[in-house]
């Protein structure tokens, strides 16, 4: 599967893109509501 | 909150069941063979980019320049909704050029509809940065929405940049103008590209509801800021009456 390499690729960028955008919108919503004092519990 | 939970768990499970259908399930294309598993991301980030995210802004800010329906709530939604179509539309580059790599030889070339989806990220890009410079809540929204209106005008040159010049890329695989109703995809190959857009419009969802949340939250530390800077500044005021009595 002369392929796979771009497929390993595109799949590879678009999970850890994703993932990584996640992951740093929940920091800054779990910051901002202990700011805040509202209750962290929504993720 | 629950709803906000209950998507997420939906969205996960849309998700590996998306990867599980485009990976191993479904086969190889006659034509463009395994490189064909990349148009399951593909088409759903577009789909998420250009439709979901720049429509909901289009839409609120629209709604927030109406006077009849105007509300701080709408330029909250116009300016998360257009963060996470800036990750979309970058992601539909990234995926693109690397589909573009193995099917055609080339990263990048300067196609219509690659040149319009490029000028539309930059747009974007620009909106964000409007949304960013100083100015007081309402003239800060009101630049935005004009912004995000007219960057919205790109959309439909995206769109049929496929039909109106001629063009490396290919036309639309569901919803081809000319095709409508008999689609050149078929079969397992067709649900699982349909549930890979299922998959990510519910991704959208979530992560719509935790940006808007966390806008919210920045809407109103910065008005608890700008109080505190008032009542700074009103002492201060005070000081040299203090000092000269």
């Amino acid at each position: 599967m002369t392929d796979a390499p771009y497929i390993f690729l595109g799949w590879g960028v678009t999970a850890a893109a994703i993932g990584a955008y996640v992951w740093r919108l929940l920091q800054k919503e779990r910051r901002l509501a202990r700011l805040l004092g509202e209750d962290d519990d929504r993720a | 909150m629950k709803a906000t939970r209950l998507l997420g768990w939906a969205t996960l499970v849309t998700l590996a069941l998306t990867a599980v259908m485009a990976l191993v399930a479904t086969p190889a294309d006659a034509v463009q063979k395994d490189a064909v598993r990349l148009l399951y991301l593909h088409v759903p980030t577009a789909w998420v980019a250009m439709y979901l995210s720049f429509g909901i802004t289009t839409l609120a800010s629209v709604l927030w320049l109406w006077r009849r329906t105007r509300s701080d709530t709408w330029d909250l939604l116009a300016g998360a909704s257009a963060e996470i179509g800036v990750v979309f539309i970058g992601l539909t580059l990234a995926v693109g050029s690397i589909w573009g790599r193995t099917t055609w030889g080339v990263w990048w070339t300067w196609d219509a509809r690659l040149t319009s989806t490029a000028v539309l990220f930059v747009l974007y890009l620009g909106y964000l940065a409007v949304r960013r410079v100083p100015a007081a809540p309402d003239v800060r929204a009101k630049r935005a929405a004009i912004v995000g209106i007219a960057a919205f005008l790109d959309v439909p040159i995206v769109h049929y940049a496929v039909t109106w010049w001629r063009t490396l890329h290919q036309e639309a695989t569901l919803l081809s103008p000319r095709r409508l109703g008999d689609p050149e995809i078929h079969g397992s190959m067709a649900w699982t590209l349909v549930l890979g857009v299922l998959a990510f419009t519910l991704l959208y969802g979530w992560l719509l509801a935790h940006r808007f949340r966390l806008a919210a939250m920045e809407a109103r530390l910065e008005d608890q800021g700008l109080e505190l800077a008032i009542a700074e500044r009103h002492a201060e005021a005070m000081e040299p009456e203090a000092v000269a009595r």
